[in-house]
């Protein structure tokens, strides 16, 4: 399968604080890849690097077959990748269906036909049919809804931050049949998971965890897991 | 140290109301100190809804509703009530530009009633634990680190309540051992914890009672 991404021979950085160590990191188009690691292992940090989210990457970058060097977040957005955080960011005054609409403007327009067929849980229509403000939501519900929006831009490359995170066991298969549609349509997903649900409710093709350092003053870094495909 | 009286809470049939819209059936509970509490449900059932009527954050009708012996008075400024109470939401809400350092000072400031605070060490265990230092920006760290303080300093500031939402969610099982450890600590010396999680989270916990709560349809 074609390469969606590939990260080597540098770090994630914030300014000039080195954050993740990464030789190799390679992740296949149509597959799931699952970066483990504890809290304040870099992560997140990795996702922002990969995005151009405020971190940066300092080695080679090829993102969805272009060399993503200098390539800032809308032009990364622009040819399909797409950034779930572990907290949603939905706007609370601005509807449920208003969050729709401005999913299907922003990463529809002229350009990516119609839009794709979701089976939207009864819930979901509900909250799109009375346009129920997303404050008025859970965060568990703001956050499918805005997971189940994302779907409507045909991403190529998606890096979920805790994507079951906050969810009961229902809306966690929801969560685990869009990340097997999107893999399947040729999609790409890098998944970080605390609660184990990745790897029992997808098909991991890859893992790499990220390793403490040996001594105090070193950092993390991104390693491929001996245990290999599931 | 003796940090609450015997009721901490306690509550008969609440309902919260979003505007006319009520989100949960009625829920009772009561918690006295050194106990916990797991409210738990699916999304949407009302869970974080009706830790926030504990505040007055959300509108709630009930036939008894106190809180230490009090009725939470809607939209009454959070912080007269937080020496009582500590909500402590799913979301972080710590600054992102001021570091660990600064932010503790400032959140010193806030806790003047408790005695012998030692800010210090506070601060190094803190930073030991989340493997930074103290010159750290707060939105450098991560959102599992963030939880982890906001948890951590609940419990330092001694209230006689925690509200908990979603405690563990998201953190992994070094910072877990931690928590579990502090609030057993915490409950050990009078406190009181009422805790809203999923059933997959439930096994972290070891709670007195457990409330199921469910969606007003």
């Amino acid at each position: 399968m074609p390469t969606a991404l590939s990260l080597s021979r540098g770090y994630v950085c914030y300014g000039s604080t080195r954050i993740v160590d990464v030789d190799s990191f390679v992740v296949h188009e149509g597959s799931n890849v699952l970066v483990s690691g504890p809290n304040g292992s870099g992560k997140t940090s990795l996702f922002r690097a990969i995005g151009d989210l405020g971190a940066q990457f300092t080695g080679d970058t090829w993102l969805l077959g272009r060399n993503a060097q200098g390539l800032r977040s809308h032009s990364r957005i622009r040819i399909g990748l797409r950034f779930m955080p572990q907290d949603h960011s939905a706007f609370e005054r601005l509807g449920a269906n208003d969050h729709w609409k401005l999913a299907e403007t922003m990463f529809q327009g002229k350009r990516s036909g119609s839009a794709p067929t979701l089976d939207l849980p009864s819930d979901v229509i509900s909250w799109r049919k009375n346009n129920v403000p997303t404050g008025q939501l859970s965060r568990g519900q703001a956050k499918l809804l805005l997971l189940f929006s994302m779907f409507l831009s045909n991403p190529k490359l998606l890096l979920l931050d805790e994507p079951y995170a906050g969810f009961d066991e229902i809306k966690a298969r929801h969560v685990a049949s869009l990340i097997t549609r999107a893999t399947e349509s040729g999609a790409a997903c890098i998944i970080a998971d605390h609660t184990g649900l990745a790897v029992k409710q997808v098909q991991i093709a890859q893992e790499y965890r990220l390793q403490p350092p040996a001594d105090s003053g070193g950092v993390f870094a991104l390693k491929r897991s001996v245990r290999g495909p599931s | 140290m003796k940090l609450g009286n015997d009721d901490a809470l306690n509550v008969e049939q609440l309902v919260a109301f979003y505007g006319t819209r009520p989100v949960n059936r009625g829920a009772s509970f009561s918690l006295r100190s050194g106990e916990s509490g797991l409210v738990v449900g699916a999304n949407g059932c009302g869970k974080t809804s009706i830790l926030r009527t504990l505040i007055g954050e959300v509108v709630a009708q009930a036939n008894v509703l106190e809180v230490t012996g009090q009725a939470p008075i809607f939209r009454e400024p959070w912080h007269l009530t937080r020496r009582l109470v500590r909500y402590v939401p799913q979301t972080s809400i710590l600054p992102g530009a001021i570091t660990v350092t600064t932010y503790l000072r400032a959140w010193a400031r806030q806790i003047r009633h408790v005695e012998a605070l030692d800010l210090t060490s506070i601060t190094d265990h803190l930073c030991h634990v989340l493997g930074c230092t103290g010159e750290r920006p707060l939105g450098h760290l991560s959102f599992g680190q963030r939880r982890f303080i906001d948890l951590w300093l609940a419990v330092e500031a001694a209230p006689m309540v925690i509200l908990a939402d979603e405690a563990f969610a998201g953190l992994s099982a070094a910072y877990i051992t931690a928590l579990q450890r502090r609030f057993d600590s915490y409950l050990r010396h009078g406190g009181a914890i009422l805790a809203a999680a999923h059933e997959a989270e439930q096994r972290y916990w070891a709670p007195n009672w457990v409330c199921r709560v469910e969606a007003e349809a």
